[in-house]
């Protein structure tokens, strides 16, 4: 999954998984892209449908209209734990280890 | 297939890497070079072109063809002015996974030649075995001792506590470098993991011992697969090329293909499948893909009949949860709850409205972690609620179609 | 006390030294609030943060305004240096230095605040731990070196940022505690791994 269709005009958030710790700023600074789990960590918003996944290697599109919010929520994460990934820029990574498959070699 | 070389025909492989009776006495040098021959001084594109003649492919789970995986480290050591590391991964985190431990018991000379020869086709200037504390390592030890001087590289070997993610690629990269063995949260544009700026090779020791058939000329021998029941510890065998599910559960138990209710295809983090479903796939990724299946590193549950679905999954979803790296939150946090409502579900003791909070727990962790750890424990609870449709209902109303007591 | 004997720059200094104290206990109170993820009603956890840096900001300009009253003041021997050099003082060396060590440490601790994002976590934590030496340095200083540091009202006031302090303090190790109680028990049990010496020479 590349999200290259969807990234024109838009920004992808990227989340590291290990820094954050659900302080829940994000998700105050971004109401319409991001939700609180019940321990308080990130989850994309459904609008009513279902939640998109959180992809590890393309990140969560922001619309454009948000991504001043977006850039304030990455300033203002108390553990640095949110990066945006802006358009034009390379994406951040793809790893070797595909949807939920642990490489071990 | 191999390609033989011009002065040795590859004979037809008898039990190449298992006894089959299962039963491990490490070969010594002189032992293994008469039976496999000697190693070929093979330079780095040999290797390669063996490798990917064979159509060797990675066998620690995510079955990534080997070929690839050298030249891309090779080629990130080209572009960083870094030697490469070559790492061994034995550190078989899978629970119910044997094959690996009876893989170095037996042949641990076999690994280390494969892991000579990995280190030369990415150019590496150190090699390391990765694993737990155990007799398979102290045999990799005792074999590396014995080889004193005969090979190009000298081999260290890294201890790492028996963990789920410690076998994991980036956490064998994070403890190459000195520190603990957890999964890095990112993975790297090109897919090689660093360890202090160096690129790491990590190969499952069965891949390297198949490399080194390979170089050889040899055939390569079938699957490795380790089989487990509620009755049956787990047990490594060989299989012939091709095998089936059922020829794998056959190798253990020949009543047990037929005893079959249900097997959860690819340990605790894989796929519960229909006996009916599964029994005459193949055992590889072409031949589990169409029902929505991996053969992961080779582990193949099997729940008899009359024995709970249910009460297997939660066991392997707790274990998973127990085994979390405790890096992130939704997983360290996110499975303890999603094993609780399962155990709940398995004991009877959910009521219709906790069905829906068990698929809400589901997606709460699928995906959101690190590494793929808490996916899986996804799958395996997702698959085993549309392996057994008809026991769910049972188990809401506090009965097991099985018999088991819930 | 002699208040209304003493010259006005002089007062002025004690003052700003009393509400600093008073200030900087409030902004840690808030660092340990947003840190510990408590979440008071109805007020989000951002404007919590913000007003966090805000009022440390404020602190910034205040204790630069204290610091220039008193190495202005025509009767105490404290020039420039020992603004940020601690034992640099003429008078109350001691007393001062301690003043001048927490405005150190609170310098640090802003100037890598502003360059977070640059930084990244780890070397922006480390630093931002100084504010637990800071604060006490800035409470013994006040003791020692105040006009007022003895004065029944600026005991008081001492006891109750202690207290205050004390108590945001026991919130965040308890929230602490209580994440640690609830991790998995692989993760407590992780120690590095290291390598062996190498088993077999090369030829």
């Amino acid at each position: 999954m590349s999200g290259v269709a969807s990234r024109a005009g838009a920004a992808h958030l990227h989340v590291d998984w290990t820094a954050c710790e659900g302080r829940g700023l994000c998700a105050e600074l971004l109401p319409g892209v991001l939700d609180l789990d019940p321990w308080g960590y990130p989850l994309p918003t459904g609008d009513g449908g279902p939640r998109p996944r959180w992809s590890r290697e393309a990140g969560l599109p922001v619309p454009p209209g948000a991504v001043p919010d977006a850039r304030r929520a990455v300033r203002m994460c108390p553990r640095l734990a949110l990066r945006l990934q802006e358009d034009g820029a390379r994406p951040p990574g793809r790893g070797i280890s595909g949807r939920g498959v642990s490489g071990r070699g | 297939m191999t390609t033989p070389t011009a002065s040795r025909p590859a004979p037809a492989p008898p039990a190449a890497l298992l006894d089959p009776r299962g039963r491990t006495r490490p070969a010594d040098l002189p032992a293994h070079l008469h039976r496999f021959g000697p190693a070929p001084a093979a330079p780095a594109e040999a290797v390669l072109a063996a490798a990917r003649a064979a159509g060797l492919r990675g066998c620690g789970g995510a079955w990534r063809p080997t070929a690839a995986k050298l030249e891309a480290v090779a080629a990130a050591s080209r572009r960083r002015g870094r030697r490469a590391v070559a790492v061994a991964n034995a550190a078989e985190g899978e629970p119910w996974s044997t094959k690996d431990a009876a893989l170095l018991r037996t042949h641990p000379h076999l690994v280390l030649e494969g892991l000579q020869l990995a280190g030369r086709a990415v150019d590496a200037d150190r090699l390391l075995v990765h694993g737990h504390h155990g007799p398979a390592l102290e045999a990799v030890a005792a074999a590396a001792r014995e080889r004193d001087g005969a090979d190009p590289l000298p081999v260290r070997l890294v201890t790492v506590p028996r963990a789920y993610v410690s076998g994991q690629e980036t956490a064998v990269a994070r403890a190459v470098e000195g520190g603990p063995a957890l999964p890095r949260p990112r993975p790297r544009p090109d897919g090689v993991p660093l360890a202090g700026g160096a690129p790491v090779l990590v190969q499952n020791v069965e891949t390297l011992a198949r490399l080194a058939l390979a170089v050889r000329g040899l055939a390569q021998p079938g699957p490795l697969v380790t089989v487990c029941a509620p009755d049956l510890p787990p047990t490594a065998r060989e299989l012939r090329p091709g095998a089936t599910v059922s020829d794998a559960l056959a190798a253990v138990d020949p009543g047990l293909p037929g005893r079959a209710g249900a097997v959860l295809v690819g340990g605790c983090a894989g796929t519960w499948l229909p006996a009916a479903a599964c029994l005459d796939r193949t055992l590889s990724p072409e031949g589990l893909a169409p029902v929505g299946a991996s053969p992961g590193a080779g582990v193949l549950l099997v729940a008899p009949r009359g024995t709970c679905v249910l009460a297997t999954t939660a066991t392997a979803v707790r274990h998973l949860a127990d085994s979390s790296a405790g890096q992130c939150g939704p997983c360290w946090r996110g499975l303890p709850a999603l094993a609780d409502l399962v155990e709940d579900l398995a004991a009877g003791r959910l009521r219709d409205g906790g069905l829906a909070a068990l698929h809400r727990a589901v997606g709460l962790v699928d995906g959101r972690g690190a590494c793929g750890h808490p996916d899986g424990a996804a799958r395996t609870v997702a698959s085993a609620l549309s392996a057994v449709p008809d026991d769910v209902p049972a188990h809401l109303h506090g009965s097991c179609t099985e018999g088991g007591r819930p | 006390m002699d208040l209304l004997t003493s010259a006005p720059g002089w007062v002025l200094a004690r003052a700003t030294g009393a509400v600093l104290l008073v200030l900087l206990t409030a902004v840690t109170a808030l660092g340990l609030a947003t840190a510990s993820g408590l979440r008071a009603a109805g007020v989000p956890r951002f404007a919590v943060q913000l007003l966090h840096r805000n009022a440390a900001l404020l602190a910034v300009v205040l204790l630069a305004t204290h610091v220039a009253l008193v190495v202005v003041d025509p009767y105490v021997d404290v020039g420039p240096l020992a603004a940020v050099v601690p034992l640099a003082s003429g008078y109350a060396p001691v007393a001062v230095g301690l003043g001048a060590l927490a405005l150190d440490l609170l310098l640090a601790v802003v100037v890598t605040s502003l360059l977070r994002v640059r930084l990244g976590l780890r070397a922006w934590r480390a630093v931002h731990l100084l504010a637990y030496a800071a604060w006490p340095l800035a409470l013994v200083h006040g003791l020692a070196a105040g006009t007022d540091g003895t004065a029944p009202w600026m005991l008081a006031v001492d006891a109750a940022c202690v207290v205050l302090l004390t108590a945001a303090l026991a919130v965040r190790l308890r929230a602490r505690a209580e994440r640690a109680a609830a991790l998995p028990p692989s993760r407590t049990t992780q120690p590095a791994a290291r390598p062996t010496s190498p088993v077999g020479a090369p030829r």
